[in-house]
């Protein structure tokens, strides 16, 4: 009984020897997002479109293998011209030759890549019309714009010694728009206080297409969450739209710098 | 009964919309097809965009270097017949895109293509090239230049176009933009999708495509052509050197240039019949195949300008350079 006890007990040694080491991957997850970014700024050339996409985590980054080079891209100006855009080397799709964004266009973007289709569409703002700049209490400049229904509008300031470099502002304050046709008040971010003492002051209005808005709201909505109080936000708002695919394609129309101080 | 009804009905309205596929179609506009041919065309600098290549060849540089080339003649087998330079191969307009891609161990670096008077093969010359044949040439002139047995087309012009009093001297300005035609039944990659145009077009004929200005008059109607539009692709100097003017409501095309899309591509109307002329029907057949691969309607002006204002051209020594002269023709031999 022992000898067959001795034998069974070898066998399953030997069996569980035999065993092929299972090793589990767990697949990283990855999904291949395209990426769009475009500014068409008013009254100045076209400077292109990129697009790009995601890699893999596996994958090293590098500016080769994240830039999409074979696209069919076109954009559609006021639902009638068609401006081809073609890969240049660097990283943008841009057309033949340059041509002059305007004022009031509406400009739509057509690409095809790897058989899907991504859209987006934008008006470019009208030329501003700004009065009353001033720098108000909080140490912001701010002044008056009158505002179009298909625009909202943010500012900057720039700052200046005699002779020496100009100083701007990095970041927008807040995104301002009305309902109708009305005067809104815009202002900068607020200027340090070194800075305000500066010879020259300046305030440029920016005008952005409305969907502007939505991804200004939304921009922070990904960053992770610091806060262990707060949760998420939910996704940024893009304005790019098909499948797997992000980005924005933005109108804007900028103000000469104006003097305040 | 009523149960089992109530459940049916349930099912129907639940479950199975959540089991029938999601096809709705996307809430933004789809491609234009016309575009993205355009914008295929244009993201290589094509034969009209790049005024830096080279289309044909000079008659004496292929006669130098004759075996360096593959010469195909296009013409038909009767004429083929009755003289062809030696080295020569007869291939069917036709059989031309298969003939290159079945023969690509046998072909020279460069094949040559002739026809009787050098138009015809400019325009094959063209489609070639749009589809990526871009080692073909042409000869221009064609058989017409290597021996004066063939040039009787040529000399057949000799007075200048009988309706000359209509034409007006008045420099037009290009039009309002307008639509890019419609293009039918795309289906597949862009790149084979235009395979397939050039394709038929080439099936089509250069004949199809080929109109004397006499052709349009059938739509002038005392003061201007009402479903038509005439271009002259060609040179400022071109333009100011017709004299007795132009046919009516001709527009100017600067080579190269005007006709890019950012540019006055779009001020072609989308819906007349285009005819294009330049001095002599050869460079003016490249534009036809590419407005014709947009979806236009555009026919070349055989023998361009030459065959309005014959008597202009003999006169100047300028435009004589562009046009097919007894003392250009080589009277080279050829075979039967």
């Amino acid at each position: 009984m022992r000898k067959y006890f001795l034998l069974f007990c070898g066998g399953l040694i030997l069996f569980f020897a035999c065993q092929e080491e299972q090793v589990i991957e767990i697949p990283l997850p990855y999904k291949n997002i395209y990426v769009v970014s475009a500014e068409l700024q008013a009254n100045t050339n076209f400077k292109g479109i990129r697009i790009s996409k995601t890699i893999p985590l596996t994958e090293n980054f590098s500016n080769t293998n994240t830039v999409v080079e074979d696209a069919i891209v076109y954009l559609r100006i006021d639902s009638l011209r068609i401006i081809p855009l073609k890969y240049s080397t660097n990283k943008y799709y841009k057309p033949l030759e340059p041509f002059t964004i305007d004022r009031g266009q509406y400009i739509e973007v057509f690409i095809n890549v790897e058989n899907k289709d991504f859209y987006a569409s934008t008006h470019i703002p009208k030329d501003l019309v700004v009065s009353n700049p001033k720098i108000n209490n909080k140490g912001q400049l701010e002044a008056l714009v009158l505002a179009e229904e298909n625009s909202v509008y943010s500012a900057l300031w720039y700052a200046q010694n005699t002779n020496g470099p100009v100083k701007k502002a990095t970041s927008f304050e807040s995104i301002n728009r009305s309902s109708k046709k009305d005067f809104i008040s815009v202002n900068t971010s607020p200027i340090p206080q070194d800075i305000l003492k500066s010879d020259s002051l300046y305030i440029q209005i920016i005008a952005f297409d409305k969907q502007y808005w939505d991804y200004f709201e939304t921009r922070e909505n990904n960053k992770p969450i610091e806060d262990i109080f707060a949760s998420s936000g939910g996704s940024v708002v893009w304005n790019v739209r098909g499948d797997n695919v992000i980005g924005l394609v933005i109108g804007t129309n900028y103000s000469m710098l104006i003097s305040v101080k | 009964m009523k149960t089992l009804k109530k459940i049916f009905l349930l099912f129907t309205i639940i479950i199975l919309p959540s089991c029938l596929n999601d096809s709705e179609d996307a809430d933004y506009p789809s491609s234009i097809v016309s575009a993205k041919i355009l914008t295929y065309l244009e993201s290589d600098d094509n034969l009209l965009l790049d005024p830096f290549r080279s289309h044909s060849i000079h008659i004496d540089s292929l006669y130098k270097h004759l075996l360096d080339y593959t010469i195909i003649d296009i013409r038909s087998e009767n004429d083929f017949l009755n003289g062809h330079i030696q080295s020569a191969i007869n291939v069917q307009p036709n059989n031309l895109i298969s003939y290159l891609n079945n023969n690509k161990a046998e072909l020279k670096k460069e094949q040559v293509l002739i026809s009787q008077n050098g138009q015809e093969a400019a325009y094959y010359y063209a489609l070639l090239s749009f589809a990526g044949f871009n080692d073909v040439k042409y000869l221009e002139y064609g058989m017409s230049i290597w021996h004066e047995d063939f040039a009787t087309e040529w000399a057949q012009i000799n007075s200048n176009f009988s309706r000359i009093g209509t034409f007006r001297t008045k420099i037009i300005n290009h039009g309002n933009l307008d639509e890019l035609p419609s293009v039918d039944n795309y289906s597949g990659e862009i790149k084979s999708f235009i395979m397939n145009r050039v394709t038929n077009l080439i099936n089509d004929g250069y004949a199809s495509i080929s109109k004397s200005i006499d052709y349009f008059y059938a739509d002038y109607d005392g003061i201007g052509f009402i479903n038509s539009q005439i271009i002259c692709y060609g040179p400022l100097v071109l333009y100011r050197s017709f004299e007795l003017g132009h046919p009516p409501g001709a527009i100017r095309f600067e080579p190269f240039l005007d006709i890019r899309s950012t540019k006055s591509l779009q001020r072609i109307p989308h819906d007349k019949m285009i005819g294009i002329y330049d001095w002599n029907g050869h460079h003016s057949t490249f534009v036809v195949a590419y407005l014709r691969l947009l979806g236009y309607n555009a026919l070349n002006l055989h023998f361009g300008a030459y065959a309005m204002i014959y008597e202009d051209f003999l006169i100047s020594n300028y435009k004589k350079q562009f046009i097919l002269t007894k003392d250009k023709i080589r009277n080279f031999e050829y075979v039967k």
